[in-house]
């Protein structure tokens, strides 16, 4: 174990693997970006972090604390950046600055603020209660059992959110969206080409938007109503099986209409795809039955 | 160094956009960190000037075909390094998309709402059409691709052929919706789907540019 003090730089020299435990003051932040390599974040109820990270021989990794924030980082021999795994064990409550190109990251039961980006991998966030931001461009986005704010992007893999209570934002440009089971009066999803599909609570006062160019926008709702429901295709179509939605819209181009005293703002619109309103329960999201989007 | 906000976070500060919890620690830490207040300043300040941009504009020309040359010719940068180099294409990035979310959020006529109004659009005139910050936007397009093809060796072929495949992908989506503007100008919808493509196209490449070069 190496003890680190103050702004101290601290480099673990080992040649196969690093592993440094540090105690930390309640509210210090982690940094850690990495070129390549997984990085898996996990929780325990000590004051310190500890930090494995399995690299190659030459390869060093600093784990650095200035103030509130510990930075890790690595540098190798050549100019070929390093590829290293890092396995990180902290306390609930800490904001961590995530980063990767080719990696894949794993948090679980982090309280605090995260913010999780990579190019080439998976971003897998569970649980949560802070505000929540993942992206990645070439591999999934998934967040699932959180109480937080979540933004989610994806370019061309799936974003999932799944039971998610707070405000919801995810954005996509070739893949898919799937918001299930979520419970806020504040969602937004936009993709290009990708399809969007949402099952969740629709509050009295909140505000639902959904936007495609050309994928298909599936939302799934509960049964009475309480929104006021705006739709707008310019070459797409407009399905329902609320009646009262099928009778105003199907058919048209655009349209409002309101259901039960309209509380809620639900906006849908695309250009060439297709809207299709429906009861929860009637379709299902991608992994919880065998249903289709 | 980061305790700080995101740029996106004070961006949506700067605008009023975030939900109340989140705005109160966000003001606190903006109160306790210059640095951070003079961002939150100049964010506002860009949000005053956007506002006041022209509601509408004769559709003299099209401008854009010479943005795509522009694009095009668009000169490597100045030799800056690592997060130095970010802060500069994420203040146009970040004045391209506050541009645009304020001509086209703000100044468009807001979504049709309320039961009166499955009636047809007010009608406007066919010729007039809302301002972009076509500017700004090809600035920071520019900027970041060519921050992309500086560091875009550190990519997986397959992850560059991916990014192209989904750049080209958005590029369709805005041709689409600019052809169908010319024959529906005054179409909101249209205006809306324009202006989150660009946006998400600008958040494509200021994603990727802030991944590779984040551990430069």
């Amino acid at each position: 174990m190496i003890a680190i003090s103050g702004a101290l730089l601290v480099a673990l020299l080992a040649p196969q693997q690093a592993d440094t435990t540090i105690t930390v003051p309640a509210g210090t932040r982690l940094n850690l970006h990495t070129f390549a390599g997984e990085i898996v974040v996990e929780t325990w109820d000590r004051n310190e972090f500890r930090i494995e990270a399995d690299h190659g021989p030459g390869e060093t990794v600093h784990v650095s604390r200035s103030g509130s924030v510990v930075e890790v980082a690595a540098e190798g021999r050549s100019r070929i950046p390093p590829r290293i795994d890092y396995r990180v064990t902290l306390p609930a409550a800490t904001d961590l600055d995530l980063g990767g190109v080719n990696s894949d990251i794993s948090v679980t039961g982090i309280g605090g603020q995260v913010q999780a980006t990579t190019v080439n991998g998976d971003v897998r966030i569970e649980g949560g209660s802070g505000v929540i931001q993942v992206q990645t461009v070439q591999g999934d986005a998934m967040v699932t059992g959180a109480r937080a704010t979540v933004r989610a992007q994806s370019v061309s893999g799936s974003v999932l959110l799944r039971d998610i209570a707070g405000p919801v934002e995810a954005q996509t440009v070739s893949g898919s969206i799937v918001l299930d089971g979520i419970d806020t009066d504040d969602a937004e999803a936009s993709a290009v080409s990708g399809s969007i599909f949402y099952d969740g609570e629709i509050r009295p006062g909140g505000r639902y938007s959904f936007v495609s160019h050309s994928g298909r926008t599936t939302l799934a709702l509960p049964d009475p109503l309480d929104a006021t429901i705006s739709a707008s295709v310019l070459s797409g179509r407009i399905t329902s099986s609320f009646p009262e939605i099928s009778a105003a819209l199907e058919g048209s181009r655009r349209g409002t209409v309101v259901v039960g005293s309209g509380r809620a703002s639900v906006e849908a619109e695309t250009f060439s795809g297709e809207i299709r309103l429906v009861r929860r329960g009637e379709v299902r999201a991608p992994g919880r039955t065998n249903g289709t989007i | 160094m980061s305790d700080h906000p995101s740029d996106t976070t004070l961006q949506l500060h700067a605008d009023g956009e975030l939900a109340s919890a989140e705005r109160w620690e966000v003001e606190r830490h903006v109160q306790a960190c210059p640095a951070c207040a003079r961002e939150v300043d100049a964010y506002r300040q860009l949000l005053g000037r956007a506002s006041e941009l022209p509601r509408a504009i004769e559709p003299t020309v099209d401008i854009w075909p010479e943005i795509e040359r522009r694009l095009g010719e668009a000169a490597p940068l100045s030799p800056r390094r690592g997060r130095g180099r970010r802060n500069v294409w994420s203040v146009l990035a970040a004045a391209a998309v506050l541009a645009l979310g304020v001509a086209l959020g703000r100044l468009l006529p807001r979504p049709v709402t309320g039961p009166e109004l499955a009636a047809p659009l007010p009608v406007q005139t066919p010729s007039v059409l809302v301002t972009y910050d076509e500017a700004g936007y090809a600035s920071a397009i520019a900027e970041l691709e060519a921050v992309l093809r500086e560091v875009g060796d550190r990519l997986q072929p397959e992850t560059v052929a991916t990014v192209e495949e989904n750049l080209a992908i958005i590029d369709r989506a805005i041709d689409e919706a600019r052809a169908a503007l010319l024959a529906d100008p005054a179409n909101d919808q249209l205006h809306r789907q324009l202006a989150t493509n660009m946006q998400m196209k600008i958040g494509l490449l200021r994603m990727i540019t802030d991944a590779v070069t984040a551990d430069l």
